[in-house]
């Protein structure tokens, strides 16, 4: 296990070191790989996107700012990575909750208590959340997935996306709420 | 009590290969190798031009280097110098004059393609030893 920081590895790649840049691939491809499964709802097609991912990296690294943190940025090639590849194939029905849709989603949601518990303890919860997340437009998606499951605060999402704080956070609410809704509907008539 | 901020935590923890690190260390190295290689192939075009350009000027070039009078003014300066010395201004002129100007930059360029092929070369080399020893276990 290498201990240098990315910092240290980056320049240290940048030095001659090919064995830097190995462990890097190392210390993200968990990361980058669960963010890809998640944004694509297939671990296979995430194995060749999280390879594609890491080689754009590779040729960007050289103009990469070392000073910032590297995962959020690795995060963001790989969510226009997978975009890109949702884009191509059509596999998903974007149509469902497309951008321009979701304002008037929250008004559409009239229980806003906690799911209960006796929903979330089921074991198809996983799996329901999982099918249901594939439905969000994929940037939601991958708002949603920076902000709860890589912990990428809403300063850094907006950031690396190049959007207003204010429309990542109204983004990511109306997600949760869709989220909610849909999981909601699935229970009741279960 | 769970509230809806924390659903996502519900999702399952997709398990990444164990070699898939590697792999994809590995694919880097082969693009990284496409690449010089891309880089090796232009290089050599390159140099077989200018080389191809030579060859095909090979009467022209050696009859501009054999009535070039620079290289007998080049000697003249070496053997007698007081001549140098007295009209320096007159010959840095004439030095500047009979140049053999498109010869010096045709084998400037030519050393210049092949010192780069060596150097992609050798990258490669040290690229393709990597990626047969460098291994992330």
């Amino acid at each position: 296990m290498d201990h240098r920081n990315d910092q240290e590895l980056i320049m240290a790649y940048r030095a001659g070191d090919e064995n830097a840049l190995g462990w890097l691939v190392r210390r993200y491809v968990g990361p980058v790989h669960r963010f890809l499964t998640r944004m694509v709802g297939d671990a296979r097609m995430a194995e060749d996107l999280a390879q594609e991912t890491f080689i754009k990296a590779w040729r960007h690294l050289n103009r990469f700012d070392e000073n910032k943190p590297f995962l959020p940025w690795l995060l963001t090639i790989a969510q226009r990575t997978a975009i890109d590849e949702l884009r191509k194939k059509h596999a998903l029905p974007f149509s469902i909750l497309e951008d321009e849709a979701l304002p008037d989603l929250g008004a559409t949601i009239a229980d806003t208590q906690p799911l209960p518990d006796v929903w979330l303890a089921r074991k198809e919860t996983a799996a329901v959340l999982e099918e249901e997340l594939l439905r969000l437009p994929p940037r939601t998606r991958a708002i949603l997935l920076m902000h709860e499951t890589e912990d990428l605060t809403f300063e850094a999402i907006a950031e690396l996306m190049k959007e207003p704080m204010n429309t990542v956070k109204s983004r990511y609410r109306r997600a949760i709420l869709a989220l909610k809704k849909q999981l909601t509907e699935r229970f009741s008539t279960m | 009590m769970p509230t809806e901020e924390h659903l996502l935590t519900r999702l399952s923890e997709p398990l990444t290969p164990e070699d898939l690190g590697e792999r994809i260390f590995h694919s880097i190295l082969r693009a990284k190798m496409h690449r010089l290689a891309q880089k090796l192939i232009l290089v050599m075009a390159g140099f077989f031009i200018c080389l191809a350009y030579a060859a095909a000027n090979a009467s022209a070039i050696w009859a501009e280097l054999q009535t070039s009078s620079f290289f007998s003014m080049l000697r003249l300066s070496f053997s007698d110098s007081d001549v140098l010395f007295k009209h320096s201004r007159d010959l840095f002129f004439a030095l500047l004059e009979s140049f053999p100007l498109i010869s010096v930059i045709l084998a400037l360029t030519c050393a210049c393609f092949l010192i780069g092929a060596g150097m992609l070369t050798n990258t490669l080399r040290y690229t393709r030893r990597d990626l047969l020893t460098l291994s992330l276990s």
